[in-house]
């Protein structure tokens, strides 16, 4: 028997999401994925000052806080001719560093977590730790979000329960600590200020090295005491999802934290068969066949043939995923592949739970990294080779660098000094774009064969299937970013 | 056991942390008695917005969103947070609107033409939103976007986006109101609020011929800036690179005409604040956010803040 089934929205995301899906008996067989907010950034820059992008394209996304702003000025430093100081370069990757790491944190514990974990077995719990009961209270007080959704195959398991949920707190105060370190060098989070084209504005002093470096200590414990070792216990306990949500196979993925002398990723493709290559910009191509947007790229709601605001992306006529797991496999990284192994998993696959566990290796090697990179900070060095803002370039300018979700290019083109286009290429068109050429895109691949529980889960009014929301979130969707 | 000074001396600290002040332990106090019985519910609605209000609520400053959660409960609606989804998310939040009385914040702003630019579930928000705030007891527009229109109402303003206050005068729906412009909104401004209302059952003192909470919007920024020294004295930043003390007007600060309290509440736990990190106040409160003039040059060649009036204008102030 054939039905539809539409999960809108999708909560638990950054955005505005509606994934639809035809089920033959209990199996997905077709899916479409529409992005369902615009905004416009690409247009809204025209006619403005260029360096105004760095400050309006941070706020394309709240979550993704610091990304943007950093892509900007890139690609603003590229258009004006302007090398940044070597101090500049340190602090960016320092900002940007711990925000992924907050950001895997989020993702994991307040957005994922809830579909994998009863936490109504915390009211089993009789031990003495009033953290507990406290967390309870919470969850009973506000019943309305955080109650309602029976999890049938969670882990039947009080202690675990009781540790994630433990955990889903403290995730919430370390982001606080971790972004006071982010205020300590960038102003203030979200959207970090100094960050600016040159550098940092920001007066740099030992003191305030030390704030961040205490924060990163905190972020790092963190990770290594809890976020590492529970995403390993959620893979042992759900091991069907290494076989889940499967893309094409295709990877992309840009390089970043290139300053210590190994750096972290290097700009790649990985093709489905296994075979790897460097990347090339010209690669990358923006197909809007079937999204709300006209040849000149106006919005067009009426537009025949569309069902989505996000542009399709394809990387040389083909789909690709971006993330974590993208940037791990182009690189071939054999510490995560180490990390696999015990889930009988020999090679780097796209599957929910290795998406999932790519992010918590990222922030564990971030931290290790980051905590390499403060020392070679110089105190008396300047933060910023300030711009010219009176200057009035022509030209174009290219800003490559990654987001918590994958690979983001920002392109700036002016005309006397005044913004004349803007191109954003962001992580989550590649993998949220919808169906082009004939080519499902990333995330509709990834539900295709996907079994889903026949009946609606206890307590949910609707016929909203848990398999695919884990499929979809273990991408970590971000939508604002996605369509701007 | 909590006894009745302990719980008094609790109102005290929280009206500390809120407002600076004492001033409010008596209705708090009162007000916290009453939740014991009456929480009131809140939903959140996310329009064209970005999240980062609700990220910058989850950073906190002080204290997070789970923090204040947890003193005054009642959270029944948050999109990045409801553990449900789909038709079971939309279901509860109808029921939810459907008992009446509860608060109703909104981030980000309303496209209404096309109204196809945002969604609420399998609806334009712009269809829908109007029957959901008609039933609320307080409407909140959290952020710039929903106070103001901001950033997409900005350059051509290609989906109509209006905000908050202009739709629901656009659908004639008149419901108690409260802007907390910013962007993001500061976490306090935000959640400060909420836990007054909840805990007086009242509306916060506004700033005087707006709907703005007074506490935290009565000066303009450069009036409590830590800078103002150096304003006064004529000591300029001209160099980012080399002047890391001075006020920043003459690149472009617009803290002269953007009301908050900013530099003296600070964000991420009082660590710091934008001018702090020797960066221009962007105005990201002021109703003119993101502005049409260009945000980093001197302020002589912006069109809407002349140097010259501006060095009289705030040379006199008071």
């Amino acid at each position: 028997m054939s039905k539809t089934m539409t999960i809108d929205p999708v909560t638990r995301i950054e955005g505005h999401l509606a994934i639809e899906t035809h089920l033959e008996g209990d199996q997905v067989t077709a899916a479409k994925v529409a992005g369902r907010m615009y905004r416009g950034f690409e247009l809204l820059l025209i006619g403005r000052h260029p360096v105004d992008a760095a400050r309006i394209t941070q706020r394309i996304c709240g979550i993704c806080h610091e990304v943007h702003g950093i892509a900007a000025s890139i690609a603003l430093e590229d258009l004006y001719g302007l090398k940044p100081s070597s101090n500049g370069l340190i602090l960016r990757e320092l900002i940007l560093g711990l925000h992924l790491v907050t950001d895997h944190l989020f993702h994991f514990y307040q957005l994922t977590i809830p579909d994998y974990i009863d936490f109504t077995q915390l009211q089993r719990y009789r031990g003495q730790d009033d953290r507990v009961r406290k967390l309870d209270r919470l969850f009973r007080g506000s019943a309305g979000t955080f109650a309602g959704t029976k999890i049938t195959d969670a882990p039947n398991d009080t202690a675990l329960t009781v540790e994630m949920g433990l955990a889903y707190i403290e995730a919430i105060a370390v982001r606080k600590t971790a972004g006071s370190g982010l205020a300590s060098l960038g102003g203030k989070v979200p959207f970090c200020h100094a960050i600016l084209p040159g550098g940092l504005t920001t007066g740099i002093t030992s003191d305030l090295l030390m704030n961040y470096a205490n924060a990163l200590d905190k972020t790092t414990d963190f990770v290594q005491r809890y976020y590492l070792p529970q995403t390993l216990a959620l893979a042992g306990h759900f091991g069907q999802y290494f076989n889940m949500g499967q893309s094409h196979g295709n990877f992309y993925g840009n390089g970043a934290f290139t300053l210590l002398k190994e750096p972290l990723y290097t700009a790649g493709v990985m093709r489905a068969g296994g075979q790897r290559e460097p990347a090339h910009f010209a690669g990358a191509e923006e197909v809007i066949d079937a999204s709300f947007l006209d040849a000149a790229g106006k919005p067009d709601h009426e537009k025949a043939g569309a069902y989505s605001w996000v542009k399709a992306m394809l990387y040389d006529g083909a789909p690709m995923e971006v993330g974590p797991l993208a940037r791990l496999a182009v690189n071939r990284n054999h510490d995560f592949m180490k990390m696999l192994k015990p889930f009988n998993q020999s090679a780097i696959r796209s599957s929910v739970m290795t998406r999932i566990l790519a992010r918590a290796y990222e922030a564990q090697a971030l931290c290790r990294y980051l905590r390499e990179l403060l020392p070679s900070y110089q105190l008396e060095q300047p933060t910023i080779n300030a711009l010219d803002m009176l200057a009035k370039p022509t030209g174009t300018g290219q800003g490559m660098s990654i987001a918590a979700r994958g690979a983001l290019n920002h392109q700036v083109t002016a005309q006397d000094g005044k913004v004349t286009g803007y191109r954003l290429q962001v992580p989550s068109a590649w993998n949220f774009g919808p169906t082009v050429k004939g080519q499902l895109g990333t995330v509709e691949e990834a539900l295709i064969g996907t079994r889903v529980q026949a009946e609606p889960a206890k307590g949910a009014s609707g016929s909203d299937s848990i398999e695919i929301g884990r499929i979809v979130r273990s991408f970590d969707p971000c939508l604002a970013c996605a369509i701007h | 056991m909590l006894t009745r000074r302990k719980f008094l001396k609790k109102c005290r600290d929280i009206s500390l942390l809120m407002c600076g002040s004492t001033l409010l332990t008596r209705s708090l106090a009162e007000g916290f008695m009453q939740l014991v019985k009456d929480p009131p519910p809140i939903a959140f609605i996310h329009a064209q917005n970005c999240m980062g209000c609700t990220t910058s609520m989850l950073y906190g400053n002080d204290y997070d969103f789970f923090d204040l959660l947890s003193h005054i409960g009642g959270l029944e609606v948050h999109p990045a947070l409801s553990f449900s989804q789909g038709t079971t998310y939309i279901d509860n939040l109808k029921k939810i609107a459907d008992q009446g009385n509860y608060l109703l914040v909104i981030e980000g702003s309303i496209p209404a033409k096309p109204r196809e630019a945002c969604y609420l579930g399998k609806d334009p928000l712009f269809n829908v939103l109007a029957g959901y705030a008609a039933k609320a007891r307080m409407v909140i527009s959290s952020g710039s976007c929903a106070s103001h229109g901001g950033i997409p109402a900005s350059g051509g303003n290609q989906t109509g986006a209006l905000s908050v206050a202009d739709y629901l005068k656009l659908q004639k729906v008149e419901v108690p109101q409260l802007l907390i412009p910013g962007c993001p909104a500061h976490p306090d401004h935000l959640m400060g609020s909420i836990a007054y209302i909840a805990a007086t059952g009242k509306v916060p003192p506004l700033k005087k011929d707006s709907q703005l909470p007074a506490e935290y919007f009565n000066e303009l920024l450069h009036n409590r800036c830590s800078r103002f020294q150096h304003f006064t004295q004529d000591m300029f930043v001209e160099d980012y690179a080399k002047d890391k003390d001075n006020c920043l007007l003459k690149k472009g600060c617009r803290g002269p005409i953007t009301p908050s309290d900013c530099p003296v509440r600070r964000w991420n736990q009082r660590t710091s604040v934008c001018v702090e990190s020797n960066t221009p106040c962007i105005g990201c409160m002021s109703p003119l956010w993101p502005f049409d003039s260009d945000l980093y040059l001197e302020t002589s060649q912006v069109e809407d803040l002349p140097w010259s009036k501006m060095k009289e204008k705030v040379g006199n102030r008071r």
